[in-house]
């Protein structure tokens, strides 16, 4: 069995100090700045790379969402093996996938399915928007080669992968067709020409072998290009919606275990007389990070089901998802280390997990740059989607939201670098204004969203096309940071309207999630009302009791 | 459209395009030059091409001028495209 349910078995209870795979032996890889050994061995054990590759080809990868959910009880224990053994073969994978052969797809998926590594080699950590300006060159050398020379630098697996996707300049002109990647096999290269650079350091993530890479003349055979030379630019910005939608979103296991941390240490400690559970601020806020951890499932989760059933609008989707997704889950994480107080940096004992968590989740490469990278990245659609889908747009489809709903196969031909104006998610808060009978304060809260993005269509059509470029002003990035919110909103509606769950589809918890984010249109301070934060938490208390994780799929966890 | 622009009309109004994203005058622009040259990177070619979709009523992929890199270039393949759809239409 490869479900869920399997590998959080296997991986045990994390909290039993004596389980070689809980925390504390996680905590302990980290203090030696080493992968977690014993993790990797359970990875290979259950094959996780599997789950990168798709089943025609031999591996388990049927959907995006499900991906995403394999990966959570990864990404709960530990963050470097989350990325370290996982991530970083999917983020060179979906180059493969797009852009390759069949042969070089096949290629790849052997390896995978072996147990390798295969390392993403772009100029910073994959997701870096200034990649058009790498300067690593591959150019043609004797006949049915390529000359590979640059350094690359900060690269996960460097040392140890087997194979690599390097994304090479091969040609010098300027402009958006002179980069393409390239799928190396090490054991191609001849001895001396490509070096491993010292390991990089890092105050998070301390685990992961972050090296380097140096080419000297280093040759490599001319077909190892994935797809048409020069098409480079254009496959990283449609293969990487893939990963810009689905990282941030299995870090939701993250925020996860830092909720459960903070459950933990509140209803353990004496303070004043009472446990530190009552006091009225730790409440608010274990329910806050609570109503938060399910908008970021459900944008998540949507934006994943929204590249199997409108990849022609997913450019906008996943970039915003990587800066909402991470921004809500680090604002989470540091407003429960408060909650843990004196006790979240100390890095012994069984709250040390969350000072490893924080730490992860602060180098992921979600600091503040990458997020505005990611808003710069819409910003030029803005006028476009304002022009032809706000706030007219047609409904997406129902089983957008219903995780459960069967998916077509990953539709890699049909992403696109833009989206050229169409988007659909916008429409939630609209459409559910038109329905008879919804709860008042879903309505309200609707309302709220539906003239935040009439809002957003007026400040987008007056836009400059100079105020979408490199100059963009911080107004001018405020409009798809608000988008980001607007769409987080839809897809919280869209998942509470199509709810089965009694849960999901209970009103409590969509008007907590659409409250949480008003804040970030500035219509709200995003703190929940007493009797709704008092509903959540015990909807969180009650599943922490249970074993039960704090997702939308709400399922069974060890410890 | 009952007019399909010649080359000629949508050079012009390319030049007056590219001059109102650089805030330039059109008589600063040679539709010879690349426009990377100009300044005008990725981020410009997704603006120009929903630009043009809307001028010519057309589908376009987004990376058009990523290929035809000039004002030139772009005039010549949209004058390719447009009259492939007059006599499709015809």
């Amino acid at each position: 069995m490869s479900d869920v349910g399997t590998l959080e078995r296997m991986f045990g209870d994390p909290w039993d100090p004596a389980n070689p795979l809980g925390h504390a032996a996680a905590v302990a890889a980290d203090e030696r700045e080493e992968m977690f050994g014993e993790g990797e061995r359970l990875l290979d054990r259950f094959v996780l790379n599997a789950e990168f590759v798709p089943v025609e080809y031999g591996g388990r990868l049927t959907g995006l969402d499900r991906l995403v959910r394999m990966m959570r009880p990864v990404w709960r224990r530990d963050p470097c093996l989350g990325l370290g053994y996982g991530a970083s073969s999917f983020i060179a994978s979906v180059n493969v996938w797009t852009a390759g052969s069949d042969e070089q797809r096949r290629a790849f998926a052997r390896m995978m399915l072996a147990n390798r590594k295969i390392a993403s080699v772009y100029h910073e950590l994959a997701h870096g928007n200034d990649f058009a300006r790498a300067e690593f060159a591959a150019t043609p050398g004797p006949p049915g080669t390529l000359l590979l020379n640059g350094r690359k630098e900060v690269v996960t697996n460097a040392k140890r992968a087997d194979s690599l996707v390097v994304f090479a300049r091969t040609s010098p002109e300027e402009g958006s067709r002179s980069h393409s990647q390239l799928f190396v096999h090490k054991e191609d290269l001849p001895p001396g020409r490509m070096t491993d650079l010292p390991r990089f350091r890092s105050m998070g993530m301390r685990g992961v072998q972050l090296g380097g890479l140096l080419f000297e003349d280093c040759p490599a055979p001319a077909d190892a290009v994935l797809g048409a030379p020069g098409r480079g630019m254009e496959t990283a910005l449609r293969s990487f919606q893939l990963t810009r939608t689905a990282l941030p979103s299995m870090m939701v296991g993250v925020l996860d275990t830092g909720l459960r941390t903070a459950i933990r240490f509140t209803s353990g400690r004496a303070l004043y007389g009472r446990t530190a559970a009552d006091i009225p601020q730790v409440r608010a806020t274990l329910a806050e990070a609570f109503a938060d951890l399910l908008v970021c499932d459900a944008f998540g989760t949507v934006a994943a089901r929204a590249v199997h059933l409108l990849p022609g609008e997913t450019s906008v989707y996943a970039s915003l998802v990587k800066y909402m997704v991470s921004k809500l889950l680090i604002e989470a994480m540091d407003r429960l280390s408060l909650v843990l107080g004196a006790q979240f940096y100390i890095r012994e004992g069984e709250h040390a997990v969350f000072q490893k968590l924080l730490r992860d989740l602060a180098v992921i490469g979600f600091g503040h740059a990458a997020r505005v990278a990611c808003l710069a990245t819409v910003l030029p659609q803005v006028p476009q989607l304002a022009r032809r889908s706000w706030p007219a747009a047609a409904e997406p489809p129902a089983d957008l939201f219903r995780p459960d709903a069967e998916l077509p196969p990953l539709p890699f031909d049909a992403l696109t670098a833009a989206a050229s104006g169409r988007e659909s998610l916008s429409t939630g808060p609209g459409a559910l204004l038109d329905e008879h009978g919804a709860d008042p304060d879903v309505r309200r809260l609707a309302e709220v969203f539906a003239r935040e993005l009439a809002a957003l269509r007026d400040e987008a059509l007056a836009l400059r096309p100079r105020d979408l470029g490199v100059a963009a002003t911080p107004e001018a990035l405020a409009v798809p940071a608000r988008l980001a919110a607007v769409l987080a909103a839809s897809a919280c509606l869209g998942v509470w309207r199509h709810a089965g769950d009694p849960f999901l589809k209970d009103p409590a918890w969509v008007v907590a999630a659409l409250t949480r984010l008003t804040a970030r249109i500035g219509t709200g301070d995003g703190r929940l009302p007493a009797p709704l934060a008092e509903r959540l938490l015990s909807e969180t208390l009650t599943r922490y009791a249970d074993g039960r994780a704090f997702d939308l799929a709400g399922g069974p966890i060890p410890g | 459209m009952s007019n399909a622009p010649s080359t000629e009309d949508l050079r012009i109004w390319l030049i007056q395009r590219v001059a109102s994203y650089l805030e330039k005058d059109p008589s600063d622009i040679s539709p010879s030059v690349s426009l990377t040259q100009y300044g005008l990177d990725s981020v410009y070619a997704f603006v120009m091409c929903g630009d043009i979709e809307d001028h010519l009523d057309l589908r376009l992929e987004p990376t058009v001028a990523w290929d035809y890199r000039t004002i030139d270039a772009l005039a010549d393949h949209l004058t390719t495209l447009v009259d492939r759809r007059a006599g499709g239409a015809g």
